[in-house]
């Protein structure tokens, strides 16, 4: 039975790692956090107050690749986003998945769609893309060049050859 | 000439020609308790012909001896199982002492082949089917020995032209409580031992690819084809000739017979329509609980005199 | 030859292979064995293993991982065999065509290890039964002409 709001409690337990947070709507706060501080923040909110980690996305902007962590915290019925951000020239983050292992396997979804480099991931191996993918090549971003790949053409419309077809 | 008995009639031709018209009819059957017409009544001969033509390939981890062997052999025995049945129903002196245990014998090298050739396969889903196949063997030959013990003990001779002369003296052996009891555990070894719904679990499709015969192809695949229909034409006649009188070559005998041998595959159809697969646990504890009991039952009654 | 081909087009063993799809050609493919449509009297059967089959129902988009293993999936298949390219995206790759992972359609990646192989498209998102059912019966056809010398292969 919730005795306080879940923003006054989450103000309480991480303090001043909390870089700025909102509940726009009843049911979803979104706080976020410095890349140093995300491994604390997580482990409050999955250990303390009981979250459970949903799923964790990425997204590609100018100043970095943004990463959100949905936790849904089941008895108060709130979902909590966690923000942080992987700063552009390097794109190194701690790893939440070091903290708790229901993070690590999105975590390296992420590593191979996004090339962002997690640190202290417990097995930073490739999970979703083809073993022979060219390396350095990371699909998800913006500067991707969606047509010509190293050693791999892509399919282009051509009309049938009509010596190889038949009208029956 | 005793070649010609084994290679046209009733040997390789006719029972190959009456093989595939009974498993025609299985399918056929089967089509219409779903509500949908079946095959054409060709169909199983254009199977057989179009594996012939295909090209048998042969995997690397096999080994290539008893791969292509073990359906060549397989088919060879069950051949000669049909060619005796039929030399016996036709002349009650050709047959001799012991030859319903020889006869037994080669009934178990088919299934013996298919553990062989599965096992050479090299293949590990083909080795869970044999593996499937040694236990599902073990199951369902001990009631079903118990089961012919019942006709032997009857007759006092294991001999099948001393069992036809007794049943034509005295009345088929189904007409009689242990008879009907012993009738229906063969009937459900035998259903085992073809491999049908309810206990096609060496094959089982959906579990586990094709099963034992996962690398077969071509000839080799046509082979095993043509033995499971011989062995659905052997099935019926060994229940009739050990139960109900044996087949009857003069005057309306034939009719009877081609009756009985209708009923008998109608009913391995229906029960092979109407029920799920067993698992392997399952279906050893139904052939060494419920099984065993009932042919321990009919020898009971059997020697009380029922 | 032509009791191998006369025997072929009677009885067509098939063989369901699914390359990253979205089961909705699947769905379309389970929908045409039946029996509403009841295949069964043309002969098709579906077999568990390539190696019984005489054609390859290959569905969804060939990507990097899979391509591999379709190559020896057809490799596999004792000749002759029939590759029926299912749905847009086994076709031509409907809107995955510039994807990151995608390897060709399904023609090209066949015919990379044989250039005689006989493809027949069925497009479609998802094709009909009717239009599976009909992409047999022009099969068929067509190995008749092949038969018959009319047309070269």
């Amino acid at each position: 039975m919730p005795d306080k709001p879940i923003i006054d409690v989450l103000k309480e337990k991480l303090g001043d790692m909390i870089k700025s947070i909102d509940q726009p709507r009843k049911r979803r706060i979104y706080l976020f956090v410095d890349r140093d501080d995300v491994q604390d923040a997580a482990r409050t909110i999955f250990y303390d107050m009981g979250g459970r980690l949903c799923t964790a996305s990425a997204i590609d902007t100018l100043q970095g690749v943004e990463i959100i962590y949905h936790f849904y915290l089941d008895h108060d019925q709130m979902m909590v986003n966690l923000k942080t951000l992987a700063p552009r020239p390097d794109l190194v983050t701690k790893s939440v998945g070091a903290v708790f292992k229901a993070a690590e396997w999105i975590e390296r979804e992420i590593m191979d769609f996004f090339g962002v480099k997690f640190e202290g991931h417990p097995d930073p191996r490739k999970l979703l893309i083809a073993d022979d993918f060219p390396e350095g090549l990371y699909p998800f971003r913006c500067d991707y060049p969606q047509r010509e790949v190293e050693g791999f053409k892509p399919y282009i419309n051509e009309p049938p050859n009509p010596d190889e077809t038949c009208e029956l | 000439m005793p070649i010609l008995y084994y290679l046209v009639f009733p040997g390789f031709v006719f029972v190959s020609v009456v093989g595939l018209l009974t498993a025609w009819f299985d399918r056929k059957l089967t089509a219409r308790v779903q509500w949908r017409k079946g095959p054409p009544i060709l169909q199983n001969f254009y199977d057989v012909i179009k594996l012939l033509t295909k090209e048998v390939v042969i995997p690397e981890s096999a080994n290539p001896t008893i791969f292509l062997l073990a359906p060549a052999i397989a088919l060879s025995a069950s051949v000669l199982v049909a060619t005796m049945l039929g030399i016996y129903n036709m002349n009650y002196n050709a047959s001799f002492v012991g030859d319903l245990i020889v006869l037994w014998y080669l009934l178990t090298i088919p299934s013996i082949m298919i553990i062989l050739g599965a096992s050479a396969s090299g293949n590990p889903l083909a080795s869970v089917g044999a593996e499937r196949e040694i236990n599902q063997l073990f199951a369902y030959e001990f009631p079903m020995i118990i089961a012919l013990c019942v006709v032997i003990f009857r007759v006092g001779s294991i001999s099948i032209g001393k069992i036809l002369e007794y049943q034509a003296a005295n009345g088929p052996i189904l007409y009689s409580v242990s008879g009907v009891l012993a009738f229906i555990v063969v009937l459900f070894a035998l259903q085992a031992k073809l491999g049908l719904v309810p206990f096609d679990i060496p094959e089982a499709e959906t579990e586990l690819g094709a099963g034992i015969f996962m690398e077969y192809s071509g000839a080799a695949l046509g082979a095993f084809k043509l033995t499971k229909a011989i062995l659905l034409y052997i099935s019926p006649v060994f229940l009739i000739t050990l139960f109900w009188g044996g087949i009857k070559v003069h005057g309306l005998g034939l009719l009877w017979a081609f009756l009985k041998y209708i009923l008998i595959i109608v009913i391995m159809t229906l029960l092979r329509n109407t029920n799920p697969r067993l698992r392997i646990d399952q279906s050893i504890k139904y052939f060494w609980g419920w099984m065993t009991l009932i042919s321990i039952i009919a020898f009971i009654l059997m020697r009380v005199g029922y | 030859m032509s009791l191998k081909i006369g025997s072929l087009k009677r009885s067509i063993w098939v063989y369901h292979l699914a390359c990253s799809p979205c089961n909705n050609c699947d769905i379309e493919i389970l929908d045409v064995l039946t029996p509403r449509f009841d295949v069964e009297r043309f002969g098709i059967v579906l077999v568990g293993s390539p190696r019984h089959a005489d054609a390859l129902l290959v569905t969804g988009m060939v990507n990097r991982q899979i391509k591999p293993r379709l190559q020896e999936a057809y490799r596999q298949t004792p000749k002759p065999c029939v590759v029926f390219a299912i749905g847009s995206c086994a076709v031509s790759g409907n809107f995955f065509r510039r994807s990151y992972n995608m390897a060709g359609p399904v023609d090209r990646v066949i015919k990379e290890i044989d250039p005689n192989a006989i493809v027949v498209y069925v497009p479609g998102c998802p094709p009909k039964p009717e239009a599976i059912i009909s992409s047999v019966v022009k099969a068929i056809k067509f190995l008749d002409n092949l038969k018959k010398k009319k047309v070269k292969v």
